[in-house]
């Protein structure tokens, strides 16, 4: 059998681990436009701030396809596939396949700003824009940034270029930071953690026009005003890849990404695609939408790869739960605003929950990551909570609580 | 395979197997120096206070499959298949929190630790004491434990031994040999819950 894998990124990557785990014989080629080994985007920031930490870039190290006895086809851009006949095509050449995976990712959304194309304008989301941002910095004189979007990869995007001295501002246009992540309460104090570490924020701020002869010069605002940047790094937002499906029989939902049934396969035989390119079930809500995690890559790259080698396992849905570490203050969110909301704010660690009929349906936590697994075992696992609702956010909370539970309170049950 | 098995409603909260843990985990492997060091070496197993007087052991379980491996971003997180451990390799760590927030269990703390070359956190856990079960010992949790609430033993064996209990309480219940089956708690132990009781009713009153 041959089986071909579009992309190289974690849902990729992890297809691949699970085929090779019962299937040692058949085939594999992975199709990337990359041409690096398998990289874990999670370690960018890392590896931006420091060059030597490339071996953990690499996650399953250098000579992945080696291991896996893979054929890798790298800096190749799929152009067609052909369903029919089973066979894709990429930059004149043509392959066939038995069974292939559809693991393309997720690429940045860019608002239609006039000065997109001056030099100096990047985005931050693979190995290369990383490199290419680093090389900018070091080359010219650097000193003042524009990060647009406040979201996940514009924060990340701000460490990075404040650990090489540049004085950065954060132009979010909706009202807080981290808006997919935090509601307004919450994005308020990420705003506030962020300012103390020199990073200058900007809410309700959009952006017009990048001013600049050749270079980027200028940031002007809609409402006038201007900010001057030698470097504007586009952070706004990323959404599923679709291109590689349009114009062939495989069903997408527009901007929301393939669709894929409980086996992760598209309404086309023999043909699956997992990570950021598919729509995502909520497993809370049961509601379909994109979840561009990293966690669901790899949870739906590993499903789908052993539904291919004719595996059946069911694919349920994910939590959006997230972390990301704002400097190194760790920001946690799961779930949905639904409900109630408790929260418990002490001078340095917030922490919030949303509670519907005595089921926790989302929580966030800043500066602290203690029972976060649990919390999102307990939301999955749409357990009642009525009776530990009082201290649930507190220190006090924890596992053992559910473990004694069972066993009876009674002083004459206590065994030995 | 052989697991370090909990028995919560034994368990005093002495928290000698956090000191046990911490010693094995430390550079010098002995207490007195151990509580010099820098940093101060860490237990990856916390008893945790729960219901009651009652307390809990808490530690890594090793699932499988584990969540904490499937997700983390650098690959530092594997599983040893000859003792059945999911072990995390620090010096691959990012402490990037994404397995410390899958674990269901909490089991994952984010410290310094002397094995690693870098001086920053990273996610520790317990590894089932690799070094010690090399040696033909068991981890040294298990060892420290004086109650018995932590115990080193293969799946079967153990459930074997919890069907005999169960068995046991049917007997009694059925039957009149409580005399013959009912182990009675040792005085020591019974004036220790009598006492953690009586500091909780003077919490209680505040």
């Amino acid at each position: 059998m041959r089986i071909v894998v579009i992309g190289t990124g974690g849902a990729g990557v992890s297809a691949v681990e699970a085929i090779r785990e019962y299937d040692k014989d058949s085939e594999i080629f992975m199709i990337s436009r990359e041409n690096t080994p398998p990289y874990s985007p999670c370690v960018l920031v890392d590896y931006f701030q420091r060059k030597e930490e490339i071996d953990k870039l690499f996650w399953k190290g250098e000579d992945f396809y080696k291991k896996m006895d893979v054929t890798p086809l790298l800096g190749k851009v799929v152009n067609k596939i052909n369903t029919k006949n089973k066979k894709i095509s990429f930059n004149e050449e043509t392959l066939d396949y038995d069974k292939l995976l559809i693991a393309a990712g997720g690429k940045v959304t860019l608002p239609p700003l006039k000065g997109l194309n001056k030099k100096g304008v990047f985005t931050f989301k693979t190995l290369e824009d990383a490199d290419k941002i680093r090389e900018w910095i070091k080359k010219g004189k650097v000193e003042k940034g524009v990060v647009i979007g406040g979201g996940f990869i514009g924060l990340d995007a701000a460490m990075c270029l404040t650990s090489y001295g540049v004085k950065v501002t954060v132009v979010e246009a909706l009202n807080r930071l981290l808006p997919r992540m935090l509601d307004y309460e919450m994005g308020t104090l990420v705003k506030e953690i962020v300012e103390r570490n020199g990073v200058a924020v900007v809410v309700n701020g959009r952006v017009n026009e990048i001013v600049g002869e050749e270079k980027v010069e200028k940031v002007k605002f809609e409402k006038g005003e201007v900010l001057d940047a030698e470097i504007v790094v586009m952070a706004t937002g990323v959404k599923p890849n679709t291109e590689v499906v349009e114009g062939t029989d495989i069903k997408f939902n527009g901007r929301r990404g393939v669709v894929v049934n409980e086996y992760m396969e598209t309404s086309v035989k023999d043909v699956y695609a997992a990570g950021d390119i598919v729509e995502s079930i909520d497993i809370v809500t049961g509601e379909k939408k994109p979840i561009l995690l990293w966690s669901n890559a790899l949870l739906q790259g590993a499903i789908a790869g052993y539904n291919l080698i004719g595996r059946k396992v069911k694919y349920l849905g994910s939590t959006n739960q997230t972390i990301i570490k704002v400097f190194n203050v760790p920001v946690v969110s799961d779930g949905n605003y639904i409900g109630e909301e408790i929260k418990l704010f002490s001078r340095d660690v917030y922490k919030k929950m949303y509670i519907k009929n005595n089921r926790i349906y989302g929580y966030m936590l800043i500066n602290t990551k203690k029972n976060a697994g649990l919390y999102n075992s307990l939301m999955v696992s749409k357990k009642d909570i009525s009776e530990f609702k009082d201290f649930l956010l507190t220190d006090e909370f924890n596992y053992g609580k559910l473990v004694t539970k069972a066993i009876t309170l009674e002083k004459e049950t206590y065994q030995y | 395979m052989k697991t370090v098995f909990i028995r919560p409603e034994r368990c005093i909260g002495c928290k000698h197997c956090e000191i046990a843990c911490a010693i094995e985990h430390s550079k010098s492997k002995e207490l007195f120096t151990a509580i010099l060091e820098e940093p101060t070496p860490a237990p990856r197993i916390h008893v945790l206070p729960t219901i009651g007087i009652m307390t809990f052991p808490d530690k890594c379980r090793h699932c499988n499959p584990a969540p904490c491996m499937q997700v983390c971003p650098t690959g530092a997180i594997t599983r040893n298949k000859e003792i059945d451990t999911v072990l995390i390799n620090g010096n691959r760590c990012i402490a990037c929190g994404m397995c410390g927030i899958v674990c269901p269990f909490d089991a994952i703390s984010y410290k310094r630790s002397w094995e690693i070359s870098i001086e920053r956190e990273v996610a520790l856990k317990c590894d089932n004491c690799v070094d010690r079960l090399m040696k033909g010992f068991e981890p040294a949790c298990v060892e420290a434990c004086k109650t018995n609430a932590l115990s080193w033993g293969e799946i079967e064996e153990v459930m074997r031994e919890e069907r005999k209990k169960i068995a046991e309480k049917i007997a009694i219940a059925t039957t009149s040999a409580e005399e013959l089956l009912e182990k009675p708690v040792p005085e020591n132990i019974k004036l220790w819950r009598d006492l953690g009781l009586v500091i909780k009713k003077l919490g209680e009153k505040g």
